[in-house]
């Protein structure tokens, strides 16, 4: 009895030392330490190399993310729209204008929007699940219902045992969502070459991508396009200093902007500053897709926001910069169409 | 008994759900469950915190983005939804106060939410014009920037200009604003030529949004930093731990309530085991008390039988007594039969003229009625035999039949015909043929005794059988006699009651008395000059004592003789109706 204890003991003592070496080892390689708020005086905060989410859950919210059942007639996947190997938008100006859909808004890329604070272009969703139910019944977009989404889903065997297996109540709304939204979280794109330069690999861009870093901050960009998304964590006025529906034309209601959720005056042509992560590669821009080349987005972002006309050099400059910010999606840079 | 039974069912019952309600309410909140809030509310508390760091950190340009601002607002949000969770599980009685405090806080959270989305935006568009307006006044203000012909006007103005933007960052009061904005004004007219110009241009442009948007900056900033969020946090804290304490103490309540009902049920309970115990043995005492009753009742019913035996007997011993005439003259028949044959037997062999033929002829009649006298010593031998009562299946219509053939031997004595109405085919009856036969006799008797003073008529005695109802067969005599007046009838069964001169008036008693002890019963009905009608019933024998062997025996002992007797009186034999008439008996 006495002899067995001591055993234990032992077997104990041999497993902590095991733990504590283990613990060293681990310690003498640390993956690159992020400051949680960036390094300091910057005002952009690398992308986490990942995000915390349950892969087995991910797996089922990828199957879905493909599957053209979530459309009441299957021509739609979120895939449709969220083209993975390509930005993760679908590169038109607006979506499904090939189909007569016509949706109102240019398709923001679906990466790096787990960490934006809210999503859509006047950031009217707090949370995936909400915009997902918002899309599931969008006309425009799938067009369908949850309890016909769930009926097709269920008469699955694959997805009915899936789902059992990893959620233990099968195919419900709550659990579609959740796998989409643990899907949604591997969906990021670390490791650009401006987030090495910012975790201290100075070589990791050129001097003109720095002087155009440099003039980012300089100019003023960066007050809105800032923290990890370089933007997506705030609300701003479309058109500061210059009234830019006014000189595009024809507005339209959904140019109106946050005012649309909130009804709130000051709310007008308000919008979610969208993220410039992989921007070089997610043409073409703003939320009426009516930019199609980089250069000219900057160009009348400093018109309208900053009230400057950028030379020609400066804009070279900031899209040098720009560039700088795609990421890799499962260790591969990100490709433009 | 029954509604004791019910009244401890109900108080038991009462006691145990009474205990089960106090079980299911001493149940306290899961300390899990508790300690679970309290770090939401702590985290909700903290979330709270970090916001108003953050925001002073961005507006003191310490931070220069607002992912943290949007951690912390994120917090609050999903601490506020775990809490609605667990309020949705909750099943706490009180919830009222809670879910008040909980809306209030949410609603704040959400005007504060509006408020630092208000900040955010401001505070980028603050920043921007900071950095250009700084930007552009380095520029203008670098030496040798301003051209000689820009003027002193011009110099002086941003001389001025810069320190009082210096003043509204610092101390954005409303005489630094007011000069700013003048000096902003007079650089605004000066109108300096291009390049410096555009220079100029931006810094007027910046440098007034930096004063309009200064003041909402710092209201919405004071607004968030005063915020209630805080204080309802620590409300609903405080709000919970009170409810949380009175669960608590209405628990501990309910635990002592708890106890003393279990006590009260216990107790209960002990009392019902001492009733039922006591109640056992009282049950075992009363019940030996029975078993000696019973058995001092057998022991009277046995000596009541003995004396009942010994009654009939006696009656039985009288009845031979009064037959005893009749069957006097009913052997002295065989006798004188008996002397004639023998007689002419001795008087053929004397002479010698006899055939031998003749002679056995005679002798063989001679032996007959030899025989006929022991069957009748036979019969007297066993009515008059002292014996105890024996039940067996007894076939009442051939026992009638019997009985009606001794009474023949009465015709000397009175003038009468019985008449038989026997039912055919009945079952056999469950009795003692002795006894049943002495009550035949007693009636018919009777009957003939009733006719004595009226000689004109002859009597008419009926005899009939017949099934009556539940299982019993009845039996009926009845006469064509005087009669009895009602109230002689109401004291026919009396013992020692009697109109009959010689009589001992323990007939009819002992006759009802023989008949009720076999299961039937015994009763009349008479109309003064008309007859009497007496009336018994004797149980249908079951299977089990509707024994062949007995039966058998029955036959041997009676049937047999009866039968041949019949034969040899009249010829006539009728099992369902014959007549017997005293006269064709007598010749």
């Amino acid at each position: 009895m006495e002899r067995s204890r001591t055993g234990k003991q032992l077997t104990l003592y041999l497993a902590l030392a095991g733990c504590c070496l283990l613990g060293t080892v681990a310690a003498a390689d640390p993956p690159p330490a992020d400051f949680p708020n960036g390094p300091v005086g910057e005002p952009i905060v690398p992308l986490p190399l990942t995000l915390e989410f349950d892969p087995d859950r991910a797996a089922l919210g990828e199957k879905l993310f493909y599957d053209r059942r979530l459309s009441r007639d299957g021509t739609l996947a979120c895939v449709s729209c969220h083209n993975l190997a390509e930005g993760g938008d679908d590169g038109l100006v607006l979506p499904g204008r090939a189909e007569g859909r016509s949706g109102e808004v240019n398709t923001p890329t679906i990466f790096n929007s787990a960490l934006s604070f809210r999503l859509g272009w006047r950031g009217t969703y707090r949370r995936l699940a909400d915009q997902v139910d918002a899309d599931i019944e969008d006309p425009r977009l799938m067009n369908s219902s949850w309890d016909e989404v769930l009926g097709k889903l269920r008469a699955d065997s694959g997805y009915a045992a899936a789902f059992a297996r990893t959620y233990g109540d099968g195919v419900t709304r709550q659990n579609v969502l959740d796998a989409l939204a643990s899907f949604h979280r591997s969906l990021i794109t670390p490791n650009a070459r401006f987030d090495q330069y910012l975790r201290g690999r100075d070589d990791a861009l050129t001097e003109a991508e720095k002087g155009g870093y440099r003039l980012f901050k300089s100019l003023g960009c960066v007050s809105c396009h800032q923290g990890r998304n370089i933007g997506g964590n705030l609300f701003q006025k479309v058109g500061i200093f210059a009234d830019y529906f006014a000189s595009r034309g024809n507005v339209r209601e959904i140019d109106f902007g946050r005012f649309l959720d909130t009804g709130a005056q000051h709310d007008l042509f308000v919008f979610r500053v969208p993220s410039l992560r992989n921007v070089a590669v997610t043409a073409p821009y703003f939320h009426d897709g009516s930019v199609a080349e980089l250069g000219d987005a900057v160009r009348k972002m400093g018109e309208i926001q900053l009230g400057e006309s950028l030379t020609d050099d400066e804009i070279r400059l900031i899209v040098q910069f720009l560039h700088s910010l795609t990421g890799e999606y499962q260790g591969r840079p990100i490709m433009s169409e | 008994m029954t509604r004791v039974t019910l009244i401890h069912v109900s108080i038991t019952g009462t006691l145990l759900g009474v205990v089960t309600h106090l079980f299911v309410q001493s149940t306290s909140i899961d300390p899990e469950a508790h300690v679970r809030v309290l770090e939401v509310i702590d985290s909700l508390s903290q979330a709270e915190t970090d916001l108003r760091r953050n925001l002073l950190l961005v507006r003191g340009d310490l931070l220069l983005h607002y992912d943290t601002v949007n951690g912390a607002l994120g917090e609050l949000r999903e601490r506020l939804d775990d809490l609605r969770l667990i309020a949705s599980a909750s099943t706490a009685p009180d919830s009222e106060a809670l879910s008040g405090r909980f809306a209030l806080l949410e609603a704040n959270v959400a005007q504060d939410e509006e408020l630092v989305e208000q900040f955010k935006w401001h505070n980028a568009l603050l920043r921007n014009s900071w950095s250009y307006f700084a930007q552009k006044s380095r520029s203008v203000s670098r030496p040798g920037a301003l051209p000689v012909s820009a003027g002193e006007g011009l110099s002086r103005t941003i001389n001025r200009l810069l320190p009082a933007m210096m003043l509204v960052q610092h101390q954005p009061r409303s005489e630094a604003t007011e000069l700013a904005a003048l000096e902003l004004d007079r650089l605004a007219a000066l109108d300096p030529p291009t390049p410096l110009g555009s220079h100029v241009d931006s810094m007027v442009k910046h440098g007034r949004l930096i004063l309009r948007l200064s003041p909402t900056l710092d209201a919405s900033l004071k607004t968030l930093l005063t915020s209630r969020t805080a204080g309802y946090v620590n409300d609903l804290r405080s709000t919970y731990l009170d409810q949380h304490r009175r669960s608590v103490n209405r628990a501990e309540n309910h635990r002592v309530l708890l106890y003393a009902a279990s006590l009260l049920l216990l107790a209960y309970l002990a009392f019902l085991f001492i009733r039922l115990q006591s109640g056992s043995n009282a049950l075992a005492l009363s019940n030996a008390g029975l078993k000696k009753e019973m058995s001092e009742r057998r022991q009277a019913e046995d000596k009541a039988r003995a004396l009942q035996a010994e009654l009939a007997h006696a009656h039985r011993l009288s009845l031979m007594g009064e037959m005893a005439s009749g069957l006097a003259h009913e052997l002295n028949q065989p006798l004188t039969a008996i002397r004639l044959y023998a007689r002419g037997c001795v008087r053929r062999l004397k002479s010698g003229d006899g055939t031998p033929e003749e002679i056995l002829d005679a002798m063989n009649r001679l032996s007959a009625q030899v025989l006929r006298a022991g069957e009748i010593l036979g019969w007297i031998r066993s009515f008059v035999k002292k014996r105890q009562p024996r039940t067996s299946a007894v076939d009442i219509n051939a026992l009638i039949r019997e009985t009606v053939e001794l009474l023949s031997y009465e015709r000397r004595n009175h003038d009468f015909s019985i008449e038989l109405g026997l039912t055919g085919s009945l079952p056999c009856v469950k009795a003692d043929k002795i006894e049943v036969q002495q009550v035949i006799l007693n009636l018919t008797r009777n009957s003939m005794e009733a006719m004595d003073e009226r000689p004109p008529e002859p009597l008419r005695i009926v005899i009939r059988t017949a099934t009556g109802g539940g299982g019993m067969i009845e039996v009926v005599v009845e006469d064509s006699g005087r009669g009895m007046t009602p109230d002689v009838l109401a004291h026919a069964f009396d013992s020692f009651f009697t109109t009959k001169p010689q009589g001992m008036g323990l007939g009819l008693a002992i006759s009802r008395s023989m008949v009720e002890a076999q299961g039937g019963q015994l009763w009349a009905t008479s109309q003064e000059g008309v007859g009497t009608t007496v009336h018994f019933t004797l149980p249908v024998a079951g299977e089990e004592s509707n024994d062949s062997t007995e039966r058998d025996g029955i036959v041997v002992e009676f049937g047999g003789s009866r039968s041949g007797r019949v034969e040899h009186d009249d010829g006539r034999a009728g099992p369902d109706r014959r007549r017997i008439h005293g006269d064709s008996l007598r010749h």
